[in-house]
Protein backbone atom coordinates (compact mmCIF):
# COMPACT_ATOMS: atom_id res chain seq x y z
CA UNK A 1 0.00 0.00 0.00
CA UNK A 2 1.54 3.33 -0.98
CA UNK A 3 1.48 6.60 0.91
CA UNK A 4 -1.48 8.02 -0.98
CA UNK A 5 -3.69 5.08 -0.01
CA UNK A 6 -2.60 5.33 3.59
CA UNK A 7 -3.20 9.08 3.56
CA UNK A 8 -6.71 8.54 2.20
CA UNK A 9 -7.34 6.00 4.93
CA UNK A 10 -5.98 8.26 7.65
CA UNK A 11 -8.11 11.13 6.38
CA UNK A 12 -11.15 8.90 6.64
CA UNK A 13 -10.27 8.21 10.26
CA UNK A 14 -8.65 4.81 9.76
CA UNK A 15 -6.18 4.61 12.62
CA UNK A 16 -4.45 1.54 11.23
CA UNK A 17 -3.65 3.46 8.06
CA UNK A 18 -2.43 6.36 10.16
CA UNK A 19 -0.27 4.02 12.21
CA UNK A 20 1.28 2.48 9.08
CA UNK A 21 2.00 5.92 7.75
CA UNK A 22 3.61 6.79 11.07
CA UNK A 23 5.66 3.57 11.14
CA UNK A 24 6.91 4.27 7.66
CA UNK A 25 8.07 7.83 8.30
CA UNK A 26 8.64 8.24 12.01
CA UNK A 27 12.16 6.75 12.20
CA UNK A 28 13.55 9.18 9.65
CA UNK A 29 11.71 12.15 11.14
CA UNK A 30 12.99 11.20 14.59
CA UNK A 31 16.55 10.79 13.36
CA UNK A 32 16.50 14.16 11.65
CA UNK A 33 15.08 15.83 14.75
CA UNK A 34 17.57 14.08 16.97
CA UNK A 35 20.41 15.21 14.74
CA UNK A 36 19.02 18.72 14.82
CA UNK A 37 18.75 19.01 18.59
CA UNK A 38 21.08 16.28 19.91
CA UNK A 39 18.69 15.41 22.70
CA UNK A 40 16.52 12.30 22.82
CA UNK A 41 13.77 13.81 24.92
CA UNK A 42 13.43 16.84 22.69
CA UNK A 43 13.58 14.66 19.59
CA UNK A 44 10.72 12.53 20.98
CA UNK A 45 8.70 15.60 21.86
CA UNK A 46 9.17 17.20 18.44
CA UNK A 47 8.45 13.92 16.64
CA UNK A 48 5.24 13.62 18.60
CA UNK A 49 4.31 17.24 17.82
CA UNK A 50 5.13 16.67 14.17
CA UNK A 51 2.79 13.72 13.76
CA UNK A 52 0.01 15.26 15.80
CA UNK A 53 0.16 18.38 13.64
CA UNK A 54 0.53 16.34 10.44
CA UNK A 55 -2.56 14.22 11.17
CA UNK A 56 -4.55 17.26 12.18
CA UNK A 57 -3.57 19.02 8.96
CA UNK A 58 -3.62 16.02 6.69
CA UNK A 59 -6.39 17.54 4.60
CA UNK A 60 -4.07 20.39 3.72
CA UNK A 61 -1.65 18.00 2.05
CA UNK A 62 -2.47 18.20 -1.64
CA UNK A 63 0.14 15.89 -3.04
CA UNK A 64 2.11 18.67 -4.70
CA UNK A 65 5.29 17.31 -3.12
CA UNK A 66 6.19 13.90 -1.77
CA UNK A 67 4.47 13.13 1.50
CA UNK A 68 7.82 12.73 3.22
CA UNK A 69 8.85 16.23 2.08
CA UNK A 70 5.61 17.68 3.40
CA UNK A 71 5.98 15.77 6.64
CA UNK A 72 9.56 16.96 7.08
CA UNK A 73 8.43 20.53 6.50
CA UNK A 74 5.99 20.03 9.39
CA UNK A 75 8.89 18.60 11.41
CA UNK A 76 11.05 21.61 10.62
CA UNK A 77 8.24 23.91 11.66
CA UNK A 78 7.90 22.03 14.95
CA UNK A 79 11.66 22.11 15.40
CA UNK A 80 11.99 25.85 14.90
CA UNK A 81 8.96 26.59 17.05
CA UNK A 82 10.35 24.31 19.74
CA UNK A 83 13.80 25.82 19.55
CA UNK A 84 12.43 29.34 19.80
CA UNK A 85 10.45 28.31 22.87
CA UNK A 86 13.44 26.56 24.32
CA UNK A 87 15.65 29.54 23.64
CA UNK A 88 13.28 31.82 25.50
CA UNK A 89 13.11 29.46 28.44
CA UNK A 90 16.81 28.87 28.53
CA UNK A 91 17.85 32.32 27.40
CA UNK A 92 20.35 32.74 30.17
CA UNK A 93 21.89 29.29 29.86
CA UNK A 94 22.04 29.75 26.12
CA UNK A 95 23.93 33.00 26.53
CA UNK A 96 26.34 31.37 28.93
CA UNK A 97 26.89 28.45 26.55
CA UNK A 98 27.51 30.81 23.67
CA UNK A 99 29.92 32.80 25.74
CA UNK A 100 31.74 29.63 26.70
CA UNK A 101 31.94 28.59 23.08
CA UNK A 102 33.37 31.93 22.06
CA UNK A 103 35.85 31.82 24.89
CA UNK A 104 36.97 28.29 24.16
CA UNK A 105 40.41 28.10 22.66
CA UNK A 106 40.52 27.74 18.90
CA UNK A 107 43.11 25.75 17.01
CA UNK A 108 44.54 22.34 17.47
CA UNK A 109 43.34 21.45 20.96
CA UNK A 110 41.27 18.70 19.37
CA UNK A 111 43.58 16.50 17.33
CA UNK A 112 40.87 14.41 15.70
CA UNK A 113 39.50 15.81 12.50
CA UNK A 114 36.21 14.00 12.88
CA UNK A 115 35.66 15.35 16.36
CA UNK A 116 36.60 18.79 15.24
CA UNK A 117 34.29 18.62 12.24
CA UNK A 118 31.50 17.50 14.55
CA UNK A 119 32.20 20.36 16.93
CA UNK A 120 32.29 22.90 14.12
CA UNK A 121 29.08 21.52 12.66
CA UNK A 122 27.34 21.87 15.99
CA UNK A 123 28.69 25.36 16.33
CA UNK A 124 27.11 26.48 13.06
CA UNK A 125 23.94 28.53 13.42
CA UNK A 126 20.80 26.47 12.80
CA UNK A 127 20.04 28.21 9.50
CA UNK A 128 23.40 26.99 8.15
CA UNK A 129 23.53 23.67 9.95
CA UNK A 130 20.15 22.47 8.69
CA UNK A 131 21.09 22.48 4.98
CA UNK A 132 24.21 20.45 5.83
CA UNK A 133 22.20 17.95 7.87
CA UNK A 134 19.39 17.74 5.35
CA UNK A 135 21.53 17.65 2.21
CA UNK A 136 24.80 16.01 3.15
CA UNK A 137 23.53 13.65 5.81
CA UNK A 138 19.88 12.99 5.04
CA UNK A 139 20.21 13.16 1.28
CA UNK A 140 17.42 15.60 0.53
CA UNK A 141 17.64 17.71 -2.62
CA UNK A 142 17.80 21.49 -2.48
CA UNK A 143 14.31 21.62 -3.89
CA UNK A 144 13.03 19.46 -1.05
CA UNK A 145 14.99 21.45 1.50
CA UNK A 146 13.51 24.65 0.10
CA UNK A 147 10.02 23.22 0.57
CA UNK A 148 10.80 22.01 4.06
CA UNK A 149 12.37 25.22 5.28
CA UNK A 150 10.09 27.44 3.23
CA UNK A 151 13.00 29.09 1.45
CA UNK A 152 13.88 29.29 -2.26
CA UNK A 153 15.96 26.46 -3.66
CA UNK A 154 18.76 28.95 -4.37
CA UNK A 155 18.83 30.04 -0.75
CA UNK A 156 19.27 26.43 0.31
CA UNK A 157 22.24 26.11 -2.05
CA UNK A 158 23.72 29.40 -0.85
CA UNK A 159 23.38 28.42 2.80
CA UNK A 160 24.98 25.05 2.19
CA UNK A 161 27.86 26.72 0.37
CA UNK A 162 28.31 29.18 3.23
CA UNK A 163 28.19 26.40 5.81
CA UNK A 164 30.75 24.35 3.93
CA UNK A 165 33.00 27.37 3.54
CA UNK A 166 32.89 27.96 7.28
CA UNK A 167 33.63 24.31 7.98
CA UNK A 168 36.52 24.27 5.52
CA UNK A 169 37.93 27.42 7.04
CA UNK A 170 37.61 26.06 10.55
CA UNK A 171 39.29 22.80 9.59
CA UNK A 172 42.02 24.32 7.42
CA UNK A 173 44.50 24.53 10.28
CA UNK A 174 44.11 20.91 11.26
CA UNK A 175 44.42 19.58 7.73
CA UNK A 176 47.50 21.69 7.18
CA UNK A 177 49.10 19.96 10.14
CA UNK B 1 40.54 20.97 2.39
CA UNK B 2 38.48 21.15 -0.78
CA UNK B 3 34.74 20.67 -1.15
CA UNK B 4 35.06 17.05 -2.19
CA UNK B 5 37.18 16.22 0.81
CA UNK B 6 34.72 17.97 3.09
CA UNK B 7 31.84 16.02 1.55
CA UNK B 8 33.74 12.81 2.17
CA UNK B 9 34.37 13.77 5.78
CA UNK B 10 30.73 14.72 6.27
CA UNK B 11 29.64 11.39 4.78
CA UNK B 12 31.87 9.64 7.30
CA UNK B 13 30.53 11.77 10.10
CA UNK B 14 27.00 10.87 9.06
CA UNK B 15 27.65 7.31 10.22
CA UNK B 16 28.58 8.35 13.72
CA UNK B 17 27.33 11.86 14.46
CA UNK B 18 24.20 12.01 16.56
CA UNK B 19 23.04 8.61 15.47
CA UNK B 20 20.10 7.94 17.74
CA UNK B 21 19.28 4.59 19.23
CA UNK B 22 16.04 3.04 18.06
CA UNK B 23 13.32 5.55 18.82
CA UNK B 24 10.52 4.47 21.16
CA UNK B 25 8.04 4.40 18.30
CA UNK B 26 5.21 2.75 20.23
CA UNK B 27 5.44 5.24 23.05
CA UNK B 28 5.47 8.19 20.69
CA UNK B 29 2.56 6.74 18.72
CA UNK B 30 0.51 6.33 21.85
CA UNK B 31 0.89 10.02 22.61
CA UNK B 32 0.22 10.97 18.98
CA UNK B 33 -2.94 8.87 18.90
CA UNK B 34 -4.21 10.34 22.15
CA UNK B 35 -3.61 13.88 21.02
CA UNK B 36 -4.40 13.73 17.31
CA UNK B 37 -7.27 11.34 16.91
CA UNK B 38 -9.58 11.93 19.82
CA UNK B 39 -8.95 15.64 19.34
CA UNK B 40 -9.75 15.30 15.68
CA UNK B 41 -12.96 13.43 16.32
CA UNK B 42 -14.01 15.78 19.07
CA UNK B 43 -12.72 18.93 17.62
CA UNK B 44 -15.05 20.02 14.89
CA UNK B 45 -18.41 18.28 14.97
CA UNK B 46 -19.15 18.54 18.68
CA UNK B 47 -18.07 22.15 18.71
CA UNK B 48 -20.22 22.82 15.71
CA UNK B 49 -23.07 21.06 17.32
CA UNK B 50 -22.49 22.93 20.56
CA UNK B 51 -22.27 26.18 18.65
CA UNK B 52 -24.88 25.85 15.99
CA UNK B 53 -27.64 23.86 17.57
CA UNK B 54 -28.06 26.28 20.45
CA UNK B 55 -27.96 29.06 17.90
CA UNK B 56 -30.60 27.32 15.85
CA UNK B 57 -32.66 26.84 18.98
CA UNK B 58 -32.16 30.48 19.81
CA UNK B 59 -33.38 31.46 16.37
CA UNK B 60 -36.40 29.25 16.60
CA UNK B 61 -37.20 31.06 19.82
CA UNK B 62 -36.47 34.35 18.10
CA UNK B 63 -38.82 33.31 15.36
CA UNK B 64 -41.45 32.57 17.96
CA UNK B 65 -40.93 36.01 19.47
CA UNK B 66 -41.30 37.60 16.07
CA UNK B 67 -44.52 35.71 15.46
CA UNK B 68 -46.10 36.73 18.72
CA UNK B 69 -44.86 40.31 18.77
CA UNK B 70 -48.29 41.67 17.66
CA UNK B 71 -49.81 39.82 20.57
CA UNK B 72 -47.28 41.44 22.88
CA UNK B 73 -48.31 44.83 21.60
CA UNK B 74 -51.92 44.00 22.37
CA UNK B 75 -50.98 42.87 25.87
CA UNK B 76 -48.99 45.99 26.65
CA UNK B 77 -51.39 47.17 29.35
CA UNK B 78 -50.85 43.99 31.40
CA UNK B 79 -47.31 43.15 30.35
CA UNK B 80 -44.37 43.21 32.81
CA UNK B 81 -42.27 46.40 32.80
CA UNK B 82 -39.73 45.05 30.34
CA UNK B 83 -42.32 44.08 27.79
CA UNK B 84 -44.13 47.34 28.37
CA UNK B 85 -40.95 48.88 27.03
CA UNK B 86 -41.13 46.63 24.00
CA UNK B 87 -44.71 47.48 23.28
CA UNK B 88 -44.07 51.16 23.84
CA UNK B 89 -41.69 51.03 20.96
CA UNK B 90 -44.58 50.10 18.78
CA UNK B 91 -46.66 53.00 20.04
CA UNK B 92 -48.96 53.96 22.85
CA UNK B 93 -52.01 51.99 23.90
CA UNK B 94 -54.16 54.23 21.71
CA UNK B 95 -51.97 53.63 18.68
CA UNK B 96 -51.57 49.90 19.23
CA UNK B 97 -53.99 49.05 16.45
CA UNK B 98 -52.36 51.06 13.69
CA UNK B 99 -48.92 50.03 14.91
CA UNK B 100 -49.95 46.39 14.68
CA UNK B 101 -51.20 46.95 11.17
CA UNK B 102 -47.95 48.66 10.28
CA UNK B 103 -45.92 45.84 11.79
CA UNK B 104 -47.79 43.09 9.93
CA UNK B 105 -45.63 42.98 6.78
CA UNK B 106 -42.51 43.54 8.84
CA UNK B 107 -43.29 40.60 11.11
CA UNK B 108 -43.83 38.46 8.01
CA UNK B 109 -40.48 39.45 6.54
CA UNK B 110 -38.74 39.02 9.88
CA UNK B 111 -40.35 35.61 10.42
CA UNK B 112 -39.28 34.47 6.97
CA UNK B 113 -35.79 35.75 7.64
CA UNK B 114 -35.54 33.97 10.97
CA UNK B 115 -36.78 30.75 9.39
CA UNK B 116 -34.07 30.99 6.76
CA UNK B 117 -31.38 31.71 9.33
CA UNK B 118 -32.51 28.70 11.35
CA UNK B 119 -32.50 26.52 8.24
CA UNK B 120 -29.02 27.75 7.36
CA UNK B 121 -27.60 26.93 10.77
CA UNK B 122 -29.17 23.50 10.82
CA UNK B 123 -27.84 22.85 7.30
CA UNK B 124 -24.39 23.93 8.37
CA UNK B 125 -24.42 21.72 11.42
CA UNK B 126 -25.62 18.76 9.36
CA UNK B 127 -23.15 19.38 6.54
CA UNK B 128 -20.30 19.61 8.97
CA UNK B 129 -21.11 16.23 10.41
CA UNK B 130 -20.78 14.63 7.00
CA UNK B 131 -18.46 16.63 4.73
CA UNK B 132 -17.45 20.10 3.65
CA UNK B 133 -19.11 20.93 0.29
CA UNK B 134 -22.24 22.43 1.82
CA UNK B 135 -20.12 25.02 3.58
CA UNK B 136 -19.64 26.98 0.40
CA UNK B 137 -23.36 26.88 -0.33
CA UNK B 138 -24.17 27.90 3.22
CA UNK B 139 -21.67 30.72 3.09
CA UNK B 140 -23.47 32.13 0.07
CA UNK B 141 -26.76 31.86 1.94
CA UNK B 142 -25.24 33.52 4.98
CA UNK B 143 -24.08 36.38 2.79
CA UNK B 144 -27.62 36.82 1.51
CA UNK B 145 -29.03 36.67 5.02
CA UNK B 146 -26.45 39.17 6.22
CA UNK B 147 -27.78 41.67 3.70
CA UNK B 148 -31.33 41.02 4.95
CA UNK B 149 -30.17 41.44 8.55
CA UNK B 150 -28.72 44.83 7.75
CA UNK B 151 -31.89 45.88 5.93
CA UNK B 152 -33.96 44.81 8.93
CA UNK B 153 -31.63 46.66 11.26
CA UNK B 154 -32.11 49.83 9.21
CA UNK B 155 -35.86 49.40 9.17
CA UNK B 156 -37.68 51.88 11.42
CA UNK B 157 -40.07 49.06 12.32
CA UNK B 158 -37.31 47.09 13.97
CA UNK B 159 -37.11 49.68 16.71
CA UNK B 160 -37.72 47.21 19.52
CA UNK B 161 -34.45 47.27 21.49
CA UNK B 162 -34.50 43.52 22.11
CA UNK B 163 -35.09 42.74 18.47
CA UNK B 164 -32.38 45.25 17.54
CA UNK B 165 -29.97 43.55 19.91
CA UNK B 166 -30.85 40.12 18.52
CA UNK B 167 -30.36 41.36 14.96
CA UNK B 168 -27.05 42.94 15.95
CA UNK B 169 -25.82 39.65 17.29
CA UNK B 170 -27.11 37.70 14.33
CA UNK B 171 -25.35 40.15 12.05
CA UNK B 172 -22.11 39.36 13.83
CA UNK B 173 -22.64 35.58 13.74
CA UNK B 174 -23.62 35.65 10.07
CA UNK B 175 -20.62 37.82 9.25
CA UNK B 176 -18.42 35.24 10.91
CA UNK B 177 -20.07 32.42 8.96
CA UNK B 178 -19.55 34.36 5.72
CA UNK B 179 -15.85 34.55 6.52
CA UNK B 180 -15.56 30.83 7.26
CA UNK B 181 -13.09 29.10 4.97
CA UNK B 182 -14.22 26.10 2.96
CA UNK B 183 -12.31 23.86 5.29
CA UNK B 184 -13.60 24.84 8.64
CA UNK B 185 -10.97 24.83 11.38
CA UNK B 186 -11.49 24.84 15.09
CA UNK B 187 -10.29 28.43 15.62
CA UNK B 188 -12.95 29.72 13.21
CA UNK B 189 -15.69 27.92 15.04
CA UNK B 190 -14.18 28.98 18.33
CA UNK B 191 -14.58 32.62 17.33
CA UNK B 192 -18.27 32.12 16.62
CA UNK B 193 -18.59 30.23 19.85
CA UNK B 194 -16.88 33.05 21.68
CA UNK B 195 -19.16 35.65 20.11
CA UNK B 196 -22.24 33.77 21.23
CA UNK B 197 -20.78 33.40 24.72
CA UNK B 198 -19.49 36.93 25.11
CA UNK B 199 -22.72 38.50 23.96
CA UNK B 200 -24.71 36.22 26.24
CA UNK B 201 -27.20 35.68 23.47
CA UNK B 202 -28.77 32.60 24.96
CA UNK B 203 -29.16 33.91 28.53
CA UNK B 204 -30.77 37.06 27.17
CA UNK B 205 -33.25 35.05 25.19
CA UNK B 206 -34.01 32.80 28.12
CA UNK B 207 -34.56 35.88 30.26
CA UNK B 208 -36.99 37.31 27.74
CA UNK B 209 -38.84 34.03 27.56
CA UNK B 210 -38.97 33.64 31.31
CA UNK B 211 -40.50 37.05 31.61
CA UNK B 212 -42.97 36.29 28.84
CA UNK B 213 -44.18 32.72 29.08
CA UNK B 214 -46.69 33.35 26.31
CA UNK B 215 -43.82 33.82 23.93
CA UNK B 216 -42.79 30.17 24.09
CA UNK B 217 -42.93 28.83 20.52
Amino acid sequence: MDDSELIAGARAGDRMAARRLYDRHAPRVYRLLYRSVGDEELAREYTQDTFVKAFQRLEQYRGESAFSTWLHSVAMSMLFTGLRRLRRVRAREFELESAAEVASPEGDSDPHLRDRLQAELERLPVRLRMPVVLHDMEGFTHREIGQMLDIPEGTSKARLAEARARLREALAGIVAE
Amino acid sequence: MDDRELERRLAELKETWRNPQDPPLDRIWQAVEERAFPARERRIPPRWIRTLLPLAAMLVLGFGLGQISPALVKQSSVAPPRMAGVSSSAGSAESAGPALNDQGPFVGVAADYLERVTALLVTLADANRRSGPAIEYSTAQARDLLVTTRLLLDSPQASDPHLQALLDDLELVLAQIVRLPRRVAAPDVYLIDQTVDQREVLPRLREMLAENPTSQP
